[in-house]
């Protein structure tokens, strides 16, 4: 009697109804924009409307209503913000799938770790969502734009992101929990994509605006921001973002455009590459010895060269070496004259495989990196062709 | 009941001390050992596994003596009534707090990952229930289940590792000992204050109760130099897939990393299942300290019944709940208690205790010895 007691009292115990929540009373974030004007957070979180995205049923609230809810509040800490929310939102924050995180420009400038401890110490987030900077206008904004091609505007943001690190190299997809993992680590600084708003936010964010061809208000990438010390202190162009990955070997594939003859372009796509940097002292100075291999393709060749001869393929892949060396060198030259902020790892490199010479110049390392010097090897390889055998104006000029 | 049930083999004795033994990494001595040795952690693994063969030892030599014994009446037949008894107290003032810790530890973690809003004791209270019907059912039923855990705990590790060699990156081990080797050796004796103390539970069992009693000091070393490795490779894992820096920012490094296993672009989130890893090691660790303290109490009350016996248990593990709701009240004050209370209350009492069992056994040898030749 007392053993089936037991077992029946334990049975009541294990059912999982202890303080549980039903999804419906839930408001599931995917996104959060953070702000910091006159010393308090401004949060904006950006609410996946289930009514919309489950198909309840109920078909009239479904085709009135966004996809997207956005509350927007402000208070001291970024936890009393979310809570403050539910003053407004019908449903409390759940924060457990936030995909992507968006920081003002002002934000990470006063620095990255004003606002990390509540996003890492908090047991509901995952720590792993990406992080943008929004360069110029008001974060929150970002976040209502709505997207033709995507219901959760979020959704296409991490896309564009994850898109344009695959296939264009000007970006690196940079996880909290990375930049953290990097603001930690000895010797090296932190980047995070940057994107900008283009077009009229206001006119986006209304439901109408996605049913107009043209979008109204987007949301572009640019390339990456560059940190010191927690703090934003700068950004980089296309090419500088895109040199700075070549030489991190974070690119998956590029298109990496050359002048072929005076007028002409042509193109290679980089497929694979590998990175080798090493760290040499001469003369009690570093100098670092970067050796980039890889094979491009053939994507476009505009100009006229012979591609079916061993010199017509050199003719490419040396303006294709050189042309990779200069965006790897000038956004090295640009950090450096323009930022001094060690983006690249020099001085961990240092500090993991020559630990002695890095306590020697530990304390002068920021005037040193400024100086430094480098070397750099590249050497691709022409791996395929494409459908063509010659270039177009190639052929035309042999016949 | 628990009594009809006493004999196990020298795989499940060594299996409990190997599960038992690698208790507390997770969420405790992971913490303090990334605190104290960073990259050089692994390092600090590998001396703490050669200096605790030391300790390990003379745990044998404590378990080989007497055989029909459990530690309890060897120190009551070796010091006599009032400094046995003195000596046995102590003993298992460390147990209650290796209990008690291990308690704290599970419900910390299910509380901090899983269950926010479940109050701590309604969970401590489901976690012991398995415990204590474990340890009425007696001894074999706990070596059985070490056995049977033992096959999952072994698959479990194995997958995770396999599934994050593709996130290593060995660059983060260095640089190696940049700091000398002090902090190194501190960490790994320290370290071990976390390891041997589970390992000393084992001496409750009486040689005589293994079947194959001889395999014993093979089997035990060969668990504790695994049990050593797994943490070995564990912290490897976590220091080079994340870095020691963000490691050493986390309460449970090794379920953050898990959280890195991706396979086929589908299989996640696996770190919620293969946390049981570290659950199998509390409960088996739980479960002996609550053997030895029952067998603590039938010894010192006489208690034959085995209602009596049953009640005994409950109450032990009642009095566990309350000490751990009463001095582990919040995460930061067990932390501080692990960090600053533990090692020395536990691991050096431990340390000194069994030191002085040996001792004392080797000199009693030695006048036996004198004795027979003259």
């Amino acid at each position: 009697m007392i053993k089936k007691l037991v077992i029946f009292l334990t049975l009541l115990l294990v059912t999982g109804c202890w303080d549980y929540r039903e999804l419906n009373d839930l408001a599931i974030v995917g996104s959060l924009s953070i702000d910091i004007v006159d010393d308090e957070f401004v949060i904006a979180a950006q609410i996946m409307n289930a009514k919309k995205e489950g198909g309840s049923g109920n078909s009239s609230s479904g085709s009135t209503s966004t996809p997207i809810v956005v509350y927007k509040f402000s208070a001291n800490t970024i936890s009393n913000t979310l809570r403050k929310m539910t003053t407004e939102s019908p449903r409390k924050l759940y924060i457990g799938h936030i995909a992507m995180v968006l920081i003002s420009e002002n934000a990470a400038k006063i620095g990255f770790k004003e606002i990390s401890d509540f996003l890492l110490r908090d047991h509901e987030s995952r720590k792993q969502f990406k992080v943008l900077i929004i360069k110029d206008n008001p974060v929150d904004q970002a976040l209502s734009i709505l997207d033709h091609l995507e219901t959760l505007t979020i959704q296409a943001t991490l896309n564009s992101l994850n898109n344009a690190s695959s296939y264009y190299g000007n970006v690196t997809p940079i996880g909290f929990d990375e930049f953290i993992a990097l603001g930690f680590s000895k010797g090296i600084e932190g980047i995070i994509p940057y994107a900008i708003l283009e077009g009229d936010p206001k006119e986006g964010e209304k439901k109408e605006s996605t049913e107009i061809t043209i979008p109204q208000a987007k949301i572009i990438l640019k390339g990456l921001s560059v940190f010191k010390d927690d703090k934003l202190i700068g950004f980089l162009d296309d090419n500088d973002s895109i040199g700075f990955n070549f030489l991190m070997g974070n690119l998956k594939s590029a298109m990496i455009p050359f002048k072929c003859d005076e007028k002409n372009y042509a193109t290679t796509e980089i497929i694979n590459y590998k990175t080798d940097m090493k760290i040499e002292i001469k003369n009690d100075l570093p100098v670092v010895k970067i050796k980039v291999t890889g094979e491009a393709n053939q994507a476009e060749i505009n100009c006229n060269v012979d591609m079916e001869v061993i010199e017509g393929r050199d003719f490419i892949m040396n303006l294709m070496n050189e042309e990779i060396k200069r965006l790897m060198s000038n956004s090295i030259d640009n950090v450096k004259e323009n930022f001094g902020s060690d983006i690249f790892g020099f001085e961990r490199y240092l500090y993991r495989h020559n630990y002695k010479y890095w306590k020697k110049v530990e304390k002068k390392w920021d005037e040193l990196f400024k100086k430094i010097e480098y070397e750099i090897d590249v050497n691709f390889m022409l791996a395929k062709k494409g459908s063509t055998l010659d270039s177009i104006k190639g052929v035309n000029n042999g016949e | 009941m628990g009594s009809k049930n006493n004999k196990i083999s020298a795989f499940q004795f060594a299996v409990i001390g190997f599960l038992s033994g690698a208790s507390l990494f997770e969420g405790v001595a992971s913490v303090f050992l990334l605190e104290s040795s960073m990259q050089n952690s692994w390092i600090t693994v590998i001396i703490a596994l050669i200096v605790g063969l030391l300790p390990i030892g003379l745990i044998l030599y404590v378990i080989n003596y007497e055989p029909e014994k459990n530690i309890i009446e060897k120190i009551n037949h070796l010091f006599g009534p009032i400094i046995g008894n003195i000596m046995n107290v102590i003993l298992i003032g460390v147990t209650f707090v290796i209990l008690i810790t291990n308690l704290w530890s599970l419900v910390n973690f299910a509380e901090v990952k899983y269950l926010t809003e479940t109050p701590a004791t309604v969970i401590a209270i489901l976690f012991m229930a398995t415990v204590v019907y474990s340890t009425i059912k007696g001894i074999e039923t706990i070596a059985r289940s070490s056995e049977v855990l033992l096959y999952l705990f072994i698959i479990f590790q194995i997958f995770v590792t396999f599934a994050l060699i593709g996130n290593l990156e060995i660059d983060n081990l260095f640089p190696i000992m940049e700091n000398g080797i002090s902090p190194i050796l501190n960490g790994s004796f320290k370290f071990l204050t976390y390891v041997i103390p589970s390992f000393m539970l084992l001496t409750i069992i009486p040689k005589s109760m293994v079947e194959d009693n001889k395999k014993i000091t093979k089997y035990v070393i060969n668990g504790y130099v695994i049990s050593m490795l797994v943490m070995l490779l564990s912290i490897f894992v976590v220091v080079s897939v994340v870095g020691p820096n963000l490691a050493d920012l986390y309460r449970f490094p090794s379920y953050y990393v898990m959280k890195k296993i991706h396979l086929t672009g589908f299989v996640e989130n696996l770190e919620n299942i293969l946390s049981i890893l570290w659950i199998i090691n509390m409960y088996i660790c739980m479960s002996i300290s609550l053997h030895y303290i029952s067998t603590y109490l039938n010894n010192v009350f006489k208690i034959k019944s085995d209602l009596k016996r049953v009640i005994s248990i409950i109450a032990i593990a009642a009095i566990a709940i309350y000490l751990k709701d009463k001095y582990y009240y919040s995460s930061v004050v067990g932390i501080l208690i692990v960090r600053n209370i533990y090692p020395y209350i536990v691991g050096v009492a431990t340390l000194i205790i069994i030191s002085i069992i040996s001792i004392k056994i080797f000199f009693n040898k030695k006048s036996k010895e004198i004795q027979n030749q003259s």
